[in-house]
């Protein structure tokens, strides 16, 4: 029983010595990031980028990941704030938690940047030093249905699969619940209804972010939709490319005897168009080879960079109202989209643009 | 360990070795931290943190004493949240899922738990008369309330929560978080429950040696079952803390609650060959590792590198509880 | 068999020091070749560990092993298989959903090669179990799921596994533990082929007549030495006690000084649920009385006691306490009506390993000991928890002792604390003395003696028969579910017990069904 106590020990005693290092240097200036999951590619960057950042600017970052849980999240604020840490980049688990946080952080005299998940109005109503730097996850779905409806129009006679009259699509969730899933999915579903099609779901299911589980689930619908859908929607690349690769393995393709000629001209050589969201490499480089259709780029780089000055110049100057940040102006006047369709708190908003990621323009994202 | 373990600094050692270890991790972290993590703040943070596991892990423990396992534990707790989440919704709320419903905070309550006990129900059910392994048994239980979590919730935040309800979790009575009060209270019954009644003694009965128990005249299948059901009423007033602690509950919520709340009770030294384990190691084992969390949180330790020290101490916790038994 | 045959087997000086004990000192054991030599001793006198020792379980601090001359220091029993030393343990270690053939073979099946693969030779792996069956006399198919057949088969496959290693060796260790009257003598047919081919058999066993039928030698071992080693026709049971336990035991039971007084119950053509078990069957049980219950393997003696407690379905038939009929149900209203059960195994159905003394006691009682609050009442659970044991002398460092870590015997008597504490006027023993030494046993029969003595009833399943005619006031016998006769005062002969237990020539209709 003793070896337990040791194991315990040893093992604080490790990580204490290996991290207790940022601790000793007093003066510097600290900044808080609370990050959903780092499971998600996005966030992954999100984390690395912040991480780039504080190094460069010689900030010490607490970085926390909750890997999704809610309960956890607000533990690690808890331990932050309890620590004296103020001022926080944070990418919540889900809208609703939002104004709790801010609370929090307000009642520590500190404040946050907001990225990826939106905060709640309420959340920017705490106080001016409640910022948003993000690009909303319904603007990715908005994205992928302006890619297919530019599609759609210049080929129209792309949807004659299935019912003629309609847009006949399956769907691919991520993780149900999960909020990507949720505001990607029915964002692009409202914009495909928006731009005046008839969306006629053929087949929709999770596959929880991952390639295999979209491939099997696309191997399955293939056997029995073959010929009735005009479009595979994937609520992100590694979906997506799951599916893209089912497609080929069945010979789903333009010319089987050639898969890797375009015949009809819409830039693929699938029958369908396939999009994803994240515009990973791997995504766009299968869009090099003319398999993925389209992605969108939600821009980690953009959101971390603004969210982190805007924490940086809250610690070092007390405030970044009004200020530019990442090249960023707030907005002046309210949009349509929560929370900055609210015009109190529309100047503490930071847009980031989303990039549509297209047969056009791929080459611009390859590294 | 010794049974004639002589009264020595040794002896007290190897018997209290889940305590010793937790105060030598408190002060060693409070060096670390330069006196940081003693503070009550520090502590109420830590209070709060692991209230919600600390009922999954009771529940758990007496189910891991009879010999059993249960997987559903956080979904249930997750169902639980979002059943009672959605009955204390502020009625102007417009994205509520019964828009408009006023119900004083008891009622959300009461469904909460409410959801723990039909699920312990189903659970003991299959587990005692089913005579279902308990592992295949609360994965499927766990695979369903997942499943109902989902189609209640619509996948979606069941948000904005009244202030009557979120102070059920969230008040304080003097320094003392509510949540406390609540683990205290369940913890002192338990424990009496175990310790000074026949009840308790034929859970450790159950777990020891079944037949011997049949034998014993203990009517095991009843008492099993009777197991599960207090562990899912656990559950259930978990589910309601935690959507009032959080404010608001999701499909989400729970997750993955079963994997720290068996690991709590493993490290508190509940054995999975049945017969053994206490409530107080239970609740040193849930401290441990909230301990654990909170210590490299506020060390500012890579989440990364926290899931594998977890993991290392888990592995130690169970070869260790092997050793013992063997 | 002349004395100066060459030893196949010599251990020299062996000791062996575990913490605070010395279990083996200085013993010495010369094996010969085609002998079969038993070695004896209580629980605890270090057989085990001397053979442990023997296969490398553990590492010998003294001592020299020879194996036909050369020193041998196995490092596992793989290691001694493979030089020829081989052991059949009490629990066979058999994989039951695989062939009788994959199960000799295990680990090396013969193999046929077909490019680069090595695909096992079903069909050459059945010709080679076939030729060892032959040797060995046993019929039994190679390609038959061993756990479908009898505990007997499996045990002669584990044999048939030795020979096919060429063993030179083979340790037997308790193996007639679990095997019927008949089984044994096929053993016995068995050991005595193995003999004839040279093999040297060390037969570790408890049972004195198995010993005298069957061996060459005996060695006997006390408390860690070796106290002697003698031809097995210049000893019997009383020297052979006597060198055991180190003192006089011709008295190996207690008088029963007890004389039955007035029915106290009755059992009326009692039948079992289970159509392959016990029908019909009617006794009477007096206060003060010792009734011993007789048969053989397959006698439905544990169904029929298990069933009277409760824990077994009946169909027909009453059980009725002084002159209530009680319609036992459940073991809960077994125990309310003043019965108590000792259950065969003890392992398994007895003890709770890691509960202590105390609660190991109480657990029945705890109805009676709880108050009306529901709470228990821990300081008169103690007390009489403490009383019972001190009252059966059970040997504990404390009350809080978990029970795995007391002797046999030990438990036993725990076991009767337990029962005696939920104050029966019945007491069902089955098998009270199994597994137990020789020392714990006189023991366990003065209890039995002096609760008798007591008023109190008891029922005693007992294979063994002098336990049963040293014992019992009155035997009744069981053939095959039914019963076959009661035997009182001079009648209560070994003869007289054969001849009942054996009336259906049950245990040939036993062997068909088994394989």
């Amino acid at each position: 029983m003793k070896k337990l106590m040791f194991v315990f020990l040893a093992v604080l005693l490790v990580a204490g010595a290996a991290f207790a290092g940022g601790q000793q240097d007093d003066g510097k200036t600290v900044i808080g990031a609370l990050i959903r999951n780092t499971d998600e590619q996005f966030v992954a960057d999100y984390a690395d980028v912040l991480k780039g950042l504080a190094e460069e600017k010689g900030v010490e970052l607490n970085l926390q990941d909750s890997r999704g849980d809610m309960a956890l999240q607000l533990d690690q604020l808890n331990t932050l704030l309890s620590q004296g840490v103020k001022y926080f980049v944070v990418v919540s688990n889900t809208t609703e938690a939002t104004g709790d946080i801010a609370k929090k952080i307000q009642a520590q005299g500190g404040g946050a940047a907001f990225s990826n998940i939106q905060p709640s109005v309420e959340a920017l109503k705490v106080g001016p030093n409640f910022y948003l730097a993000s690009s909303p996850e319904s603007v990715a779905g908005e994205i992928q249905a302006d890619i297919l409806d530019k599609y759609f129009k210049a080929h129209p006679e792309k949807l004659a699969n299935g019912d003629p009259d309609a847009l006949d699509a399956i769907f691919l969730y991520g993780q149900l619940g999960h909020p990507a899933q949720t505001y990607r999915t029915n964002a692009v579903k409202q914009g495909l209804i928006d731009a005046g099609y008839k969306l006629n779901v053929v087949a929709e299911d999770t596959a929880n972010w991952k390639p295999d589980e979209a491939q099997a689930k696309m191997d399955t619908w293939l056997a029995a939709f073959s010929g009735e859908f005009d479009v595979v929607i994937a609520n992100n690349d590694g979906m997506a490319l799951g599916a893209v690769e089912s497609l080929l393995t069945a010979g789903y393709v333009d010319d089987p005897n050639d898969p890797s000629k375009d015949v009809d001209g819409d830039g693929i050589v699938l029958k369908v168009p396939v999009v994803g969201v994240d515009a990973t490499q791997v995504a766009v480089k299968s869009m090099e080879e003319k398999k993925l259709y389209a992605t969108v780029l939600q821009d980690a780089v953009g959101q971390a960079t603004t969210a982190f000055e805007l924490a940086y110049m809250m610690a070092t100057e007390g405030s970044a109202t009004g200020k530019k940040a990442w090249g960023l102006s707030p907005l002046s006047a309210p949009i349509d989209e929560s929370p900055a369709n609210d015009a109190a708190v529309a100047g503490q908003c930071y847009l980031v643009p989303f990039k549509a990621v297209t047969p056009d323009n791929y080459k611009d994202f390859m590294n | 360990m010794k049974q004639l373990a002589k009264p020595s600094i040794g002896g007290f050692i190897s018997k209290y070795t889940g305590y010793v270890t937790f105060v030598v991790m408190v002060i060693v972290l409070g060096i670390l931290t330069r006196g940081g993590s003693l503070r009550l703040l520090s502590w109420q943070n830590l209070a709060i943190a692991e209230s919600v596991r600390a009922f999954g892990a009771l529940g758990v423990g007496m189910i891991i004493i009879t010999r059993g396992i249960d997987l559903s534990l956080g979904q249930v707790i997750g169902l639980s949240a979002c059943v009672s989440a959605s009955l204390a919704q502020t009625p102007d709320y417009v994205s509520a899922l019964y828009p408009g419903l006023d119900l004083p905070a008891i009622v959300p309550v009461i469904a909460g738990i409410g959801v723990g006990v039909l699920f312990g129900l189903f659970n003991g059910f299959l587990v005692a008369y089913g005579k279902l392994p308990p592992f295949i048994a609360t994965l499927g239980s766990m695979t369903i309330a997942a499943g109902l979590q989902l189609i209640y919730t619509h996948a979606s935040t069941v948000g904005s929560l009244q202030n009557e309800y979120k102070k059920i979790a969230q008040g304080f009575l003097g320094p003392v978080p509510n949540m406390v009060i609540y683990v205290a209270i369940a913890v002192l019954f338990l424990w009496v429950l175990l310790n000074h009644t026949k009840q308790g003694k034929r859970i450790y009965a159950i777990g020891g040696n079944p037949t011997a128990a049949r034998v014993s005249g203990i009517a095991v299948k009843f008492e099993t079952m009777k197991v599960y059901l207090m562990a899912g009423t656990l559950y259930g007033f978990a589910g309601v803390l935690l959507s009032s602690r959080l404010g608001l509950a999701n499909a989400l919520t729970g997750d993955m609650m079963e994997l720290d709340a068996i690991a709590a009770a493993t490290v508190g030294g509940v054995s999975h060959s049945g017969g053994v384990g206490k409530i107080g190691g239970i609740i040193i084992g849930v401290l441990t590792l909230g301990l654990i969390n909170f210590g490299m949180t506020y060390l500012g330790v890579d989440s990364y590198y926290q899931l594998l020290v977890k993991g290392a101490i888990i592995i130690s916790a169970v070869y260790l509880d092997m050793r013992r038994a063997a | 068999m002349s004395l100066d045959n060459t030893n196949i087997l010599e251990m020299h000086n062996i000791s062996k020091a575990f913490p605070g004990v010395q279990a083996l000192k200085d013993v010495s054991f010369q094996l010969k070749p085609g002998t079969v030599h038993a070695l004896m001793g209580e629980n605890g006198a270090g057989k085990s560990t001397l053979m442990k020792c023997l296969f490398g379980i553990y590492k010998k601090d003294d001592g020299e092993i020879n194996l036909n001359g050369e020193i041998a220091n196995f490092k596992s029993s793989r290691d001694a298989l493979e030089s020829g030393v081989s052991m059949i343990h009490q629990e066979l270690n058999v994989v039951p959903d695989q062939s009788v053939m994959e199960n000799i073979w295990l680990g090396r099946e013969h193999t046929l090669r077909i490019g680069p693969f090595h695909l096992v030779n079903h069909k050459r792996m059945a010709s080679e179990t076939g030729k060892l069956m032959e040797q060995l006399e046993m019929e039994i198919e190679p390609r038959g799921r061993m756990g479908s057949i009898s505990i007997s088969h499996q045990q002669a496959c584990e044999i048939a596994k030795a020979v096919s290693y060429n063993a030179s060796v083979v340790v037997m260790d308790e193996p007639t533990s679990s095997l019927s009257e008949k089984e044994v003598n096929h053993l016995f047919k068995i050991i005595r082929r193995l003999r004839s081919q040279n093999v040297a058999v060390i037969y570790i066993s408890h049972k004195m007549s198995e010993i005298f039928q069957i061996a060459d030698e005996i060695s006997v071992m006390r408390d860690g030495e070796m106290v002697a080693t003698a031809p097995a026709k210049e000893l019997d049971e009383d020297k052979l006690i006597n060198l055991m336990v180190g003192r006089d035991m011709s008295q190996r039971f207690p008088t029963v000084e007890a004389i039955p007084g007035k029915v106290e119950m009755q059992v009326k053509n009692l039948t079992s649920a289970d159509e392959n078990s016990f029908k019909d069957v009617s006794f009477d049980l007096r206060r003060g009385e010792i009734l011993g219950i007789g048969g053989l393997v397959g006698a439905q003696r544990t169904e029929l006691v298990e069933s009277i407690f409760g824990l077994r379905p009946v169909v027909e038939g009453s059980v009725t306490i002084e002159g209530n009929d009680i319609g036992i149900q459940t073991v809960k209203d077994a125990i309310a009506s003043g019965m108590g059960l000792i259950t065969e195994d003890r392992r398994g159905a007895g003890i709770f390993p890691l509960l202590n003394i105390t609660e190991n006691t109480s657990m029945p009682s705890l109805d009676r000991l709880t108050n009306k609050a529901g709470l228990i009442d821990h300081k008169t659970l103690l007390k009489q928890s403490r009383e019972m044991n001190e009252k059966f002398k059970t040997k504990t460092p404390t009350m809080e002792t978990p029970i795995k870590s007391l002797s046999g015997g030990n438990q036993q008597k725990v076991i009767v604390a337990r029962w005696m504490m939920t104050l029966p006027e019945i007491l069902i023993m089955d098998e009270p003395t199994r597994g137990i030494d020789v020392g714990a046993k006189y023991e366990i029969y003065c209890i039995m003696a002096d609760l008798a003595k007591a008023g109190k009833s008891i029922i005693m399943v007992s294979s063994e028969m002098p336990e049963l005619i040293g014992m019992s006031h009155r035997i009744m016998v069981l053939c095959a579910g039914r019963k076959t006769g009661i035997l009182k005062g001079e009648e209560r002969t070994q003869e007289n017990i054969m001849r009942l237990a054996a009336m259906f020539g049950h245990d040939d209709f036993k062997e068909e069904d088994a394989s």
